[in-house]
């Protein structure tokens, strides 16, 4: 195998030619712009993680070095004066964590379940569903909040917790558009060998289709996590008495566009907003990047 | 032979039933949101009063000779620039951030060195906050390196560090970093279209003498279009509602200083309680938007390839 390996790759090498040459130029200038970017991304978190730690003199005297004194109050003074209304940091905190959880158990479920019938079924209806879901789309939708909070009012779902989760599954969207895509490319044979094998739907379904998902399902499931962590909007309009973290954020980022501020505090509050996301991040990385579902099926 | 065909039936029956099984949650929300969506065609023809919360009233098309107005710079004000900046912004999604998601994801998928590192740190702005990333990316323009750059460069003078916000300024700032924070998510789609490319393909182009630049535009890119196809249509789609950006870099004047767009018109009119306006226009930019994307739907499915891999 070894040799045949060897062999192939032997074979595979092609011809230098005036393209190929130019090609393998264009990659490398691509490929040092890619490292800038990726070094931009790291360099603004390190710059703002550097200046919260800096006085409000310090920081108009140099915003390039390290800080002369390390000021740890910026962080206190966050954690004291973010709030929304007479919510303090813990109980937004508590908030966004159960909407968050919520939103991926939908994000889990129906896009997927939507996505699989439409990619591997013929049943009435569904290139209706299907063209009625790219027109739905592109309608905007600014105009349907008072109609919502109404109805939300009217079943006494209006600022709860569960009013938020029914009115999140809403399936038919990017999600199951994307999970169609994905469902459609994968081989039909894997379903069929499995029929033959004696397996029912849900069990193709969840053991052979659902897994190969998981990589596109995590990307999903984390913007959906992200999305909720930053909505302010959402929760200002229809969770009146559950606000978020986010909310509180976005007070204190308005506070600062419309009266200024010192910049240091606000670095602090920056970085404990994100310091959550990064650690999840962090420890994910690999498993949200890598295929390891996909080439286990190539 | 009957006995085969009913079982073969039996089987579609089955399969088909499955299928309405896994849609009818879905099915029902959907319907449920578009019964919601289509209240905005109502609205679109009802006045709601100064404070919106009026019975409504029947106008007729009062509410779209409002939207045409906005137009017309005689009589209430220039609407045509928040077209043309939410165009400019389709633009920069389309011709900048598209090739540029493409171009990251295809050397990711060559596996080029460091490439787990970069595709981690690339991702990093799908998972800052985009109040984070405002608040930050105006820091260092407004008081941070920039100002180090400017010294550097002897133009601290004409350029102060803290006049980017302004009138004819902010809306290139702002596709800057449109730019800058816009083509991760994407690129993580593309790139995982492209790991599902099989390595056979690859290997027997090379093997058949095929360069790279052949392998990338006759067999990777035709594979994983459409993906590519079905993102551009959302992305092309997301332009109409396009406008948290400006609201976070300029606050209440988001829909001055030259950073209007349709997306904040839009919530402007909300806001102010002019529903049977915002609906209105809404409605119109459905009438012209819905055909568009539709159609670069249908010619990037046509340009497409089916084949499974």
């Amino acid at each position: 195998m070894a040799r045949v390996r060897e062999y192939r790759k032997d074979k595979v090498k092609t011809p230098t030619t005036v393209g190929s040459v130019l090609w393998a130029g264009f990659k490398w200038i691509a490929y040092v712009l890619m490292i800038l970017c990726a070094f931009s991304f790291v360099f603004v978190f390190a710059w703002t993680f550097m200046n919260s730690f800096k006085t409000a003199i310090g920081y108009a005297e140099d915003t390039f070095f390290l800080p002369e004194v390390w000021d740890f109050d910026n962080y206190a003074k966050v954690l004291r004066e973010m709030q929304y209304k007479s919510y303090g940091l813990f109980e937004m905190l508590g908030n966004s964590v159960i909407l968050i959880a919520l939103g991926v158990i939908n994000a889990m479920v129906w896009p997927q379940f939507a996505g699989y019938a439409m990619a591997r079924f013929e049943f009435p209806g569904r290139k209706i569903i299907e063209a009625a879901v790219y027109v739905a789309m592109i309608i905007p939708i600014i105009g349907t909040t008072s109609t919502v909070m109404q109805i939300k009012m009217a079943l006494g779902l209006y600022d709860t917790f569960l009013g938020e989760f029914l009115f999140g599954s809403g399936a038919l969207g990017m999600g199951s558009i994307m999970y169609t895509t994905l469902y459609r490319g994968l081989p039909a044979a894997y379903a069929e060998a499995a029929y033959i094998d004696g397996a029912g739907e849900w069990r193709v379904f969840l053991n052979i289709y659902y897994p190969q998902s998981v990589p596109l399902m995590l990307i999903f499931v984390i913007q959906g996590a992200i999305g909720t962590w930053n909505d302010y909007m959402g929760p200002y309009q229809m969770l009146p008495t559950h606000p978020t973290l986010a909310l509180g954020l976005h007070e204190m980022q308005q506070r600062f566009v419309h009266f200024g501020g010192d910049y240091p505090v606000m670095f602090a509050g920056l970085i404990l907003a994100m310091a959550p996301v990064l650690i999840v991040y962090s420890i994910f990385a690999d498993k949200i990047m890598g295929n390891t579902a996909m080439g286990a099926l190539k | 032979m009957s006995r085969t065909l009913n079982g073969m039936e039996r089987i579609r029956r089955r399969r088909v039933a499955f299928a309405l099984l896994l849609m009818a949650w879905p099915v029902f929300m959907f319907v449920f949101g578009q019964v919601l969506n289509l209240n905005m065609f109502y609205m679109a023809f009802h006045n709601y009063g100064r404070y919106g919360t009026a019975n409504p009233i029947f106008v007729g098309f009062d509410n779209f000779v409002g939207v045409f107005r906005m137009f017309d710079e005689t009589i209430i004000g220039n609407e045509w620039e928040a077209v043309t900046n939410s165009l400019q912004v389709a633009g920069v999604t389309l011709f900048i951030n598209a090739p540029i998601s493409l171009l990251f994801a295809y050397l990711l998928f060559s596996k080029v060195p460091a490439y787990k590192t970069l595709r981690a740190l690339l991702y990093l702005p799908c998972v800052t906050s985009a109040v984070v990333l405002v608040l930050i990316f105006r820091g260092v323009f407004e008081s941070g390196p920039l100002e180090m750059v400017y010294q550097l460069l002897g133009v601290a003078d004409k350029y102060p560090v803290n006049g980017w916000f302004v009138q004819g300024r902010a809306w290139p700032v702002i596709q800057i970093f449109n730019i800058w924070t816009g083509f991760s998510t994407n690129m993580l789609f593309f790139l995982s279209a492209m790991n599902r490319v099989s390595d056979d393909f690859v290997e027997a182009a090379k093997l058949d003498g095929a360069t790279e630049p052949q392998i990338f535009f006759k067999i990777v890119l035709p594979l994983i279009s459409p993906t590519v196809t079905t993102i551009m249509t959302i992305s092309l789609a997301a332009v109409f509602g396009w406008g948290q950006q400006s609201m976070l870099f300029m606050g209440d004047f988001s829909g001055a200083e030259g950073t209007s767009a349709i997306g904040l018109t839009m919530l402007g009119m909300a806001q102010s309680r002019n529903f049977g306006g915002a609906s209105a226009y809404g409605v119109c930019l459905t009438l012209v938007g819905a055909p568009i994307t539709l159609a670069i739907r249908a010619l990037g499915r046509k340009l497409s390839t089916n084949e499974e891999y």
